[in-house]
């Protein structure tokens, strides 16, 4: 048998030589887009693990994609907060996954670049905005630690507050602890959706059971965050609770003319419909007057989320199991409502076989609000509902795997 | 001295003879130990021929030799060498029984000069398998997972230093789909202080790494592969003692004592301690405590609270060669454990509070007998039960950087205010019963049973599902059949039928309505693995296995708080894994010894179990979806000059890819369809040298000099076609140095880790340690 003897040689060259042919580039790619408005939207598409923002100057046809390394990946399940037409806020899910809260603006050529990276350490799971700032905030679901959590970010400066905290232990005097579920600006007020949880010192509820399910409370803090009252109504509907896991969002809503209305879904509650309330503009208590019963007026659905277009007019994104007990059920359909006459209209045009459904862009300047839909049959969508007809149309396609937020930025 | 291994191995390695002989003389017998053990492994050949055997399970072999006049040698490791002169008639079938005598010093050096030893059992089995020499690795600083890295195929992903989370990917899988054994027995239930990131090397004999597929007396739903520690079962007397020291406030020990009396008591204690501050530098974000904002620039960072301790005791006692049993021993593992967390899932935030603890209460029993009952037939039985618990704990009212500075709090908790507790109830055990007839037919029937009990507490989270515990029962019965056609051809064939019953409360919807839930899936598995040997040297194996990993409660049933929901349709995850094996070794004028070992795999995943988060529904579900199709090579090519020195490497690389076109029931072609599943090494490698100087200094001290080299090419963190982050390509070198004195009764050796002192990441952001230094002292005596 003959033999080469530097065989071993060969094959650990022939290795480094494989090593070093497939070697590729890990420069950052860059977006590719060539801008040709003021404006852009921001897509915050999912590769199923991450995300990833891309940029576009309309939104009505067309595909992008989110492959390729054309746009900017953000690690992690993120959760996305525009504020205002200034800057992408990106939140991290859970907890334990890696990744900081940053936030995205326009540069001078209108492309999309990252800002300083926030030290938030919580998962955030209510935002909203007051003045410049945007207000985030995490609650405790713990009795031994009846706390929440908010930090102040200014949106154009960047400077963030120091953590402030506040007592959640029995908050509105039933014993209970509270659960923020959304944050609102009111005058000079910050107005906050309490759900009072058990937090599991009633072992019998566990950690989110309450026995106030058919309560409505909003909290009223000045904005150096002292409690000035806690607005309460009993027996019309439930409490301020649109959550998807432990995230609220929405249901303190302000219209042009200063009224508040506030949307209860009642999700917690098998025996409460769900309902809009109403604050008087400058007001502090609800109007015993007014009362909007969604689950009348949808034929027996309650609400999920609920979205501010203009005048007084809404959109409801909609619990599609009918009858008050809403466990397991998906919120992939969609109404109009006008609260000042007390209308309700299905939107039509509705894509069949959602499988996700993203927080949406509310596009106050050409009045329409843009959800990114997923669907069994198509890649994900953006789709535009036009609330004077109550209709969805179909826009640009992204090639990804689900679209997890929508915003429209200015530079 | 130890001459005859080598000499066993050259002869094993020696081509056929040129011209065709016939073989119609045999030599036949038992081997056996003064004590009258059947000694098992144990080489028989005839000198200056390349006709050789091994000893069965019952100290049996035989060989079929053409007629001559020859010296007969009977050798294996830890006995004495015997060579007796025979001559044999044309006809003559010779009926010999050794009786070896333990060798006074046994020193195992040679054995790795030649990259070959009596592990070749293992190797050579039809299995896709790599069996790992531990002793030789004794004398280093090792743990179990950092002897694992050397084995083809294998990744070791380490999220920091001593002690910290260990992932360890068989061919590219992972997690649940690799399972670990201890002679045999499942290690699932021992709890994170008895794990093979903190086991040192010192306990292993070797570790066995089945490749996918898996004999049946490891019955476990291993979908990827099984690794089995193999501990050493000497009984004799002995002492094997050492202690190290080492960068970043690192403390090893270890001692292995055990003695056997003449009438047969037996006592062994395992002890082992592992203690490190792993306060390394890493380059970090520094978090503005006040401000709330990080510093756009990382810098060079000390590491402040990663300290990580472990002490386990492992007694044993019993008796050996009895009447009624081989071995009989009782035993009791104690192991506690303590681990500073020093940050998340990536190093953007620092903790200064967190930890964790782990506790190992666990009684066992082993019980072997051959020819119970009946000649050839051997029985096997261990068992154990943890009872120990666990704690992690985060309730600190304050928050750091990594600069080490802090700020208060009011809140609890630096992640999230957690004081939880959880209390074990594990049990497993596993017996074997084999037959052998006719020497050619084989019959083993196994069954590992293993329950697993939780209850758990938090305190920050209280819930009235923490009253009930969290249950699986699991049993895996199989049944094997092996026959050896000839030297040349041999094949196992086997079932298995998995049996599981998971046992959970719950409230499907949420609330605190809580249910039982109780359900029990089968399922049958089934193999094939045949070797044949084209040439003496030249080996071919191939492997088939059909294998299932159960879903587990969690999966099943959801965890009660109506965010992760369960799913009772779940099938279990299943694989068909093909192996395909060559090994070649020759010799050549003496001197020079090759071998090499090349495998292809193919493993076809179904019914994949994926948790999926659902935005519209605000929860998370396992699913069945998913389709991985691997395909693989790896291979091992080494090279010995003599007893100076050998040097050898290997090469993985796998393309692991998403064949799933359709996902969640969709009809447009899922985006990663095709794509090279993310954040999973595919390419990868090593590559070592040892030199060694026998007697240097002084007759019987060995000095040996070795030099690692580990390769791992950059992979994608998210799926490719996205692009995105990539986990850079990683190089490094180790350097290891020992001395041995008086036939390796004392030994001295010095290693250097990571010696260019490059930033190592075997996860995205998690930089592993820099260059670091250690010195061991190890004392070893067997009489």
């Amino acid at each position: 048998m003959k033999l080469n003897r530097r065989f071993p040689l060969a094959i650990l060259l022939g290795f480094s030589l494989l090593s070093l042919a497939s070697c590729e580039d890990d420069e950052a790619a860059t977006p590719v887009t060539e801008v040709t408005e003021a404006h852009q939207y921001v897509i915050a598409a999912s590769s199923g693990e991450n995300s990833y923002l891309l940029q576009t100057n309309s939104i009505e046809s067309g595909s992008v994609s989110a492959q390729g390394g054309n746009a900017i990946q953000v690690l992690g399940d993120r959760s996305w907060f525009f504020y205002e037409d200034l800057a992408a806020y990106s939140f991290i899910y859970a907890q334990n996954l890696p990744g900081v809260t940053s936030s995205f603006v326009l540069d001078e050529e209108g492309m999309l670049t990252q800002r300083q990276e926030l030290g938030l350490e919580v998962s955030m799971q209510s935002r909203g905005t007051y003045k410049d700032n945007l207000i985030v905030e995490y609650s405790s679901r713990s009795y031994a630690d009846p706390v929440a959590t908010f930090y102040k970010i200014n949106a154009v400066t960047e400077e963030i507050s120091p953590e402030i905290s506040v007592s959640t232990e029995n908050f509105t005097g039933n014993g209970e602890m509270a659960y923020f579920t959304d944050i609102a600006e009111y005058g000079d007020y910050i107005l906050l959706g309490v759900r009072t949880i058990s937090g599991g010192a009633d072992a019998a509820l566990g950690t989110f059971g309450t026995k106030y399910a058919d309560s409505t409370f909003v909290a009223v803090y000045d904005e150096n965050f002292n409690l000035q009252k806690i607005i309460r109504d009993g027996g019309r509907t439930g409490q301020v609770a649109g959550q998807s896991r432990s995230q609220g969002e929405t249901g303190i809503e302000q219209v042009e003319n200063g009224d508040l209305y506030v949307f209860s879904s009642a999700m917690n509650s098998t025996s409460a419909p769900s309902g809009v309330l109403k604050i008087n503009s400058g007001e502090l208590e609800f109007d015993d007057d007014y009362f909007f019963n969604i689950s009348e007026a949808s034929g027996g659905n309650k609400l999920y989320r609920v979205y501010y277009i203009g005048g007084t007019t809404f959109c409801l994104q909609m619990y599609e199991t009918a009858g008050l007990d809403i466990t397991g059920s998906t919120t992939n359909s969609f109404a109009i409502v006008d609260v000042a006459a007390k209308t309700f209209n299905w939107v039509t045009n509705v894509p069949s076989g959602i499988t996700e459904v993203s927080t949406p862009y509310v596009d106050q300047d050409n009045n329409e609000i843009v959800f990114g839909i997923t669907t069994t049959d198509t890649y994900p969508h953006l789709y535009i509902i036009d609330p004077a007809t109550a209709t969805m149309t179909q826009g640009i396609e992204v090639i990804a795997e689900g679209i997890s937020g929508i915003g429209k930025l200015s530079y | 001295m130890k001459r005859h291994i080598l000499y066993s191995f050259i002869l094993f390695l020696l081509p056929l003879g040129l011209k065709a002989q016939k073989n119609d003389c045999s030599i036949s017998g038992i081997v056996r130990s003064q004590e009258g053990k059947a000694l098992h492994q144990l080489y028989v050949y005839l000198q200056n021929s390349s006709y050789f055997t091994e000893t069965a399970v019952d100290g049996s072999y035989k060989l079929s030799v053409p007629a001559g006049e020859y010296y007969i040698i009977c050798s294996g490791l830890g006995y004495e060498k015997k060579i007796v002169p025979v001559t044999l008639k044309p006809g003559q079938k010779l009926e010999y029984d050794f009786t070896l005598a333990l060798e006074p010093d046994m020193v195992f050096e040679e054995v790795e000069i030649v990259g070959k030893s009596a592990l070749q059992d293992v190797k050579e089995s039809a299995y896709n398998v790599v069996a790992v020499d531990a002793k030789a690795l004794h004398n280093t600083t090792m743990d179990v997972s950092q002897a694992l890295e050397r084995v083809s195929g294998v990744r070791v992903r380490q999220t920091g230093g001593v002690g910290s989370e260990v992932n360890l990917s068989l061919n590219g899988f992972s997690g649940r789909h690799v399972k670990f054994f201890i002679d045999g027995v499942p290690m699932e239930g021992f709890g994170s202080a008895f794990q093979i990131n903190n086991l040192p090397v010192n306990m292993a004999e070797r570790i066995e790494v089945y490749k996918g597929v898996v004999p049946i007396s490891f019955g476990s739903d291993a979908l990827g592969g099984a690794i089995n520690i193999v501990t050493n079962d000497r009984t004799n007397s002995f002492l094997d003692a050492s202690y190290s020291f080492g960068s970043f406030n690192t403390h090893k020990s270890y001692v292995n004592a055990g003695y056997t009396s003449k009438s047969g008591f037996t006592a062994n204690i395992n002890a082992f301690q592992n203690y490190s501050d792993n306060n390394y530098w890493v380059s970090a974000k520094i978090l503005d405590l006040e401000g709330n904002l990080f510093l756009p620039e990382k810098q060079r960072v000390r590491r402040f609270h990663d300290k990580y301790h472990n002490e386990t005791v492992i007694a044993k006692f019993g008796v050996v060669n009895k009447p009624f049993a081989d071995r009989l021993l009782l035993g009791f593992t104690w192991g506690n454990e303590y681990d500073e967390i020093q940050h998340p899932a990536d190093m953007s935030f620092a903790y200064g509070e967190r930890f964790k603890t782990a506790e190992t209460l666990m009684p066992s029993l082993l019980y072997t007998k051959s020819n119970l009952f009946a000649k050839n037939l051997n029985v096997s039985l261990s068992a154990n039960y943890n009872f120990g618990g666990a704690m992690n704990v985060d309730t600190a009212r304050v928050r750091y950087n990594w600069l080490g500075e802090h700020i208060e709090r009011k809140n609890r908790g630096e992640l999230a205010y957690s004081l939880y507790k959880y209390h074990n109830r594990n049990g497993a055990a596993n017996a074997n019963l084999t037959y052998t007839f006719l020497g050619k037919h084989a019959f083993t029937l196994n069954n590992v049973l293993s329950t697993f009990s939780r209850t758990g507490h938090n305190e920050a989270e209280p819930s009235p599902i923490d009253d009930y515990p969290r249950e699986t029962i699991k049993n895996v019965l199989g049944v094997g059949y092996k026959f050896d056609y000839s030297e040349k051809w041999s094949t196992s064939f086997f079932l298995k039928h998995y049996k599981n019953t998971v046992n959970t409360y719950a409230d499907p919807d949420g609330g605190s309505d809580y249910q039982n839930f109780k359900l029990t899936t089968e399922n049958d598995g089934y193999g094939v693995a045949s070797t044949y040997f084209l040439r003496e040297n030249l080996q071919l194996k191939a492997s088939y296995e059909k294998t299932y990993r159960l879903p587990t409660g969690r999966e099943l049933f959801g965890s009660g708080d109506g965010v992760e929901v369960g799913n009772v349709s779940l099938s279990p995850e299943n694989s068909d894994n093909f192996n395909l094996g060559l090994n070649y070794s020759f010799i050549i004028n003496d001197k020079h010894a090759f071998t090499v070992d090349g495998s292809f795999i193919y493993r076809n995943i179904k019914d994949y179990i994926r948790r999926e988060i659902s935005q519209t529904r605000g929860t998370a579900q396992s699913i069945n979806e998913g389709l991985v199709r691997n395909m693989g090579v790896d291979a091992e090519v080494r090279y010995s000059y003599g007893k100076l020195f050998t040097i050898g490497g290997t090469v993985a690389f796998q393309d692991i890819r998403n064949k799933l076109k359709y996902q969640n029931n969709r009809t447009v072609v899922s985006t990663t369809y095709n794509d090279r599943v993310p954040n999973v090494p595919y390419l990868y490698g090593n590559g070592d040298f040892t030199f060694f100087l026998n007697d240097a200094f002084r007759k019987g001290n060995t000095l040996s000099l070795s030099y690692n080299l580990l390769y791992v090419h950059q992979f994608y963190y998210d799926w490719p076609s996205y692009g995105g982050i990539t986990i850079p390509t990683q190089l490094s070198h180790d350097l290891y140095f020992t001395y041995g004195l008086k036939q390796g009764r004392y030994n001295l050796s010095l290693e250097c880790k990571n010696i260019l002192n490059e930033d190592l990441y075997d996860n995205y952001s998690l930089q592993r340690p820099g260059r670091s230094f250690s010195a061991k002292v190890r004392y070893f005596i067997s009489k």
